[in-house]
């Protein structure tokens, strides 16, 4: 008796405990893939250089990615290489973009369960937000880049846009494939989702679309000259991507100015919930969210303290700026605790001057730097 | 011994003691120095004369006769001394009991700023609604009698504080501590309790708006004890007449500053200047009595001479000229430029303040320098019992890069956007005859606030 009691509560608490971490373990799992990259980079010895011609070799065992997006993978040769090079890039930008806040975007390339990035997925805040808005958006450039590049081999430059256009230029050269990058981006990213009856998905779905379109609002044009030396008498010009630091900017203002929304009947509006524009602001009298705005529900916690449930270490140790007011300032960054002032003496090479021939002669010159790090 | 007690609640009228010696300390919030100065040695029984005392909240005045003071004032500290012995330990031990609960009870005193005395009554100068003087708050015993005797300057003095609030919230409508004064005049109270730039930017900029208000009312004429300033070649750096080449001289109602600098002398700086002696006076006295002075000197190195011309159009045959009070948003800009650039002092005094940086601690420290004791707050979040408001639902400039930047007022928690339509009239055009046809325009914006 005592036997089958304790079956039943292990069924039980299996089948309560199986689904969630099912949930949990699905979130963003493709974004380990820039693990692999990181990898294969340290292997090769050049950091942050794309590997043009040289295949990833996915870990059949972590298989990051799920049916859907191996398929896709599959019938695009060469994408793979593109998103390897998108996670890394996006995950380089998000901590460049908060390297000045108290959550400073930490990540472990080794963390595969978590995808990453670590629990901070498993809510639905601000910071989750703009991992997902950033993510998706390196997609859809590196997507679109490469395709000009003509790495990929479904597809190429984007010649839509053909012929004179304005009174002394002409569409020309090869353009950025935004449309194809968007799209597959839309196709591959989307496909992580799979939980989609809940707010945490159609907020997922909206950060996403938000930083594809953070990729294609920043197009630019790009010209060149051509005829007589300095004449420009024909330009040709094409649609160039932006830097990523560029869509990196955009989404880190988006961030500053994110919704906090809700669903608002998401029991009978089963139609709401299939598409991304059932979401609304949760403050009625706030603006409602547009394609780009990025969109949160839950709020951010402080982050000042270790907090092992969402893997974050807390602000202490970090260095922060005595002067500064803003969020990097020792006030806020080490939350009121104070910090400690230590002088650390550097050597740097200075008074550099060029000798013929063929060589540069430096003096070493000691500097003191005061460091402040947060208690 | 006696007391004489002017109670505001008669229902607390009874905790002011008949006997000073018996139980003394249950008569109001005395600052640590001043109580170890009364049972120790050196009693200086003058300064007990008058004393503002708050028993949990209420407000009433004690103070001794005259008559009494007189019989009782020890010529010498030893007789008290010796009194004091035969008491027994057994009497000092309570005391220091008494010390102890009171202390907990009371642990600061109160300060005392004019501008609380705009915020309970905002605009009541304007409409002519007199002031009591025994019951405005932010008046100390010895305001009060000034309020008094000077009653005529009551709505100068008012309007004064009221202009003091205005420019603090003009100044500061920008920064995370926009001079908020929501709380009541409670949480300001307990808000100028820290000494901070903040607090020293308040006091130097009421001092300031007394001898501003005051001199305004001098030179229209409201005040019986002043009029326009006489400008004579021997009190001032400039002569009596200008030469006859540059051809003017003085004329019209100069500005008299001198009745203003001085009644705001005596009136603002009694709040701390209740000690004779310097000695006695602690740091935060001495904090707030240099920050008056120094926004009086603001007013009085902005005073300029303007000057108009007479005879035939043009010609400026004669021109007069007159002293004149700068405008008070000018000594708003200059006290806030001070305020950016207050100097930290140390808490210990040698009976003069000194500078915190000890590069500099031999530099003297002018009066042109606002000075503060403790570091600012961040203004952030709310802290309703340090009269902080925070900066949720601030308005914030989504592409400005300076203090109202929502990144620097919002302290990185983002912002709200809220869509704002105004309707306004706009292309107004007279048509003949008689009236204006206009169009209504709607201007649709973006409202960003704090989280």
């Amino acid at each position: 008796m005592k036997l089958v009691c304790t079956f039943w509560v292990v069924l039980f608490l299996w089948l309560a405990v199986a689904p969630m971490e099912r949930v949990h373990a699905v979130i963003g799992r493709w974004w380990g893939i820039a693990s692999t990259v990181a990898v294969q980079e340290h292997a090769n010895m050049v950091p942050g250089v794309p590997r043009k011609g040289s295949a990833i070799m996915l870990d059949p065992k972590k298989h990051p990615l799920n049916k859907k997006q191996r398929r896709l993978v599959r019938r695009n040769p060469g994408t793979l290489e593109s998103i390897g090079t998108g996670a890394m890039l996006a995950i380089k930008e998000c901590q460049h973009q908060f390297s000045n806040r108290r959550w400073n975007c930490p990540v472990d390339t080794n963390d595969h369960v978590n995808s990453v990035f670590g629990n901070i997925l498993k809510r639905g805040c601000r910071e989750t937000a703009f991992i997902y808005a950033v993510m998706s958006a390196a997609v859809a450039h590196e997507v679109g880049r490469n395709c000009a590049e003509g790495t990929i081999e479904s597809c190429s430059c984007d010649y839509r846009s053909k012929g004179p256009a304005g009174e002394d230029w002409e569409w020309g050269g090869c353009s950025d494939n935004v449309e194809f990058g968007k799209e597959f981006a839309k196709q591959f990213v989307d496909a992580g989702e799979k939980t989609k009856d809940s707010v945490r998905y159609l907020v997922n779905m909206h950060n996403n679309e938000a930083g594809r379109v953070a990729v294609a609002e920043n197009l630019r044009r790009e010209c060149k000259c051509h005829g007589m030396s300095g004449s420009c008498t024909l330009k040709t010009c094409w649609m160039r991507l932006p830097n990523f630091r560029d869509v990196g900017d955009s989404l880190k203002e988006k961030f500053d100015g994110a919704s906090k929304v809700a669903v608002p009947d998401i029991g009978n509006n089963r139609g709401s919930r299939a598409k991304v524009t059932g979401l609304v602001p949760k403050n009625s009298r706030h603006k409602y969210p547009t394609d780009n705005d990025l969109v949160y529900h839950e709020r951010s916690p402080n982050f000042c303290r270790n907090n092992p449930r969402l893997g974050f270490e807390g602000t202490r140790g970090r260095e922060c700026n005595v002067t500064s007011r803003g969020l990097d300032g020792c006030d806020l960054l080490c939350c009121g605790r104070g910090y400690a002032t230590r002088q650390e003496v550097t050597k740097e090479r200075c008074n550099c001057t060029f000798q013929w021939c063929c060589q540069v002669k430096c003096e070493e010159c000691v500097r003191t730097k005061t460091i402040h790090t947060c208690l | 011994m006696t007391h004489r007690c002017r109670p505001i609640k008669a229902l607390l009228a009874s905790t002011c003691r008949p006997s000073v010696r018996s139980r003394p300390m249950e008569t109001g919030r005395w600052s640590a120095a001043l109580r170890r100065n009364i049972f120790m040695n050196n009693a200086d029984w003058s300064r007990l004369a008058e004393r503002r005392v708050i028993v949990r909240g209420a407000d009433f005045t004690c103070w001794r006769s005259g008559r009494d003071l007189q019989r009782t004032h020890p010529k010498d500290s030893s007789a008290l001394d010796a009194r004091m012995a035969r008491n027994g330990r057994r009497r000092l031990s309570r005391l220091f009991m008494e010390l102890l609960i009171l202390a907990v009870l009371f642990p600061g005193r109160s300060f005392a700023n004019l501008m609380l005395l705009s915020l309970s009554s905002v605009g009541s100068s304007r409409s002519g609604r007199s002031v009591s003087c025994g019951t405005a708050p932010g008046l100390i015993g010895r305001q009060k009698r000034l309020c008094r005797k000077y009653s005529h300057a009551v709505p100068s003095i008012m309007d004064g504080a009221n202009k003091a609030l205005g420019e603090c919230r003009a100044q500061f409508s920008q920064e995370r501590w926009n001079c908020s004064t929501r709380g009541g005049t409670q949480t300001f109270e307990s808000f100028l309790g820290k000494g901070t730039r903040e607090t020293a930017f308040i006091y130097a900029i009421t001092s300031a708006a007394v001898v501003h208000a005051i001199t305004q009312s001098c030179s229209a004429g409201n005040l019986t004890d002043c009029s326009c300033g006489r400008v004579t070649g021997d009190s001032d750096t400039l002569p009596a007449r200008g030469s006859d080449l540059e051809g003017w001289k003085w004329g019209g109602c100069s500005d008299d500053i001198v009745f203003g600098m001085e009644f705001s002398k005596r009136f603002v700086d009694a709040a701390d200047s209740r000690g004779r002696k310097k000695r006695s006076r602690n740091i935060r006295s001495m904090m707030n009595l240099h920050n008056n002075e120094v926004g009086r000197k603001a007013i009085q190195q902005q005073m300029s001479v303007k000057c108009r011309c007479h005879g035939v159009s043009g010609s400026c045959a004669v021109k007069t000229c007159w002293k004149t009070l700068p405008s008070f948003k000018r000594v708003g800009d200059m006290l806030k430029k001070k305020y950016m650039t207050s100097v930290p002092i140390l808490r210990k005094t040698r009976r003069r303040l000194r500078r915190k940086q000890k590069m500099h601690r031999k530099v003297p420290i002018g009066d042109e320098e606002l000075v503060y004791l403790e570091k600012s707050p961040n203004f952030c979040k709310s802290d309703k019992k340090r009269g902080i408001f925070g900066t949720r639902g601030r308005e914030c400039n989504r592409t400005s890069t300076g203090p109202d930047s929502c990144n620097l007022l919002c302290c990185g928690r983002g912002y709200n956007t809220q869509v704002v339509r105004f309707v306004e009239r706009c292309g107004c055009k007279f048509v003949w005859c008689c009236y204006v046809k206009c169009n209504t325009c709607e201007t649709i914006i973006d409202k960003h606030t704090c989280k």
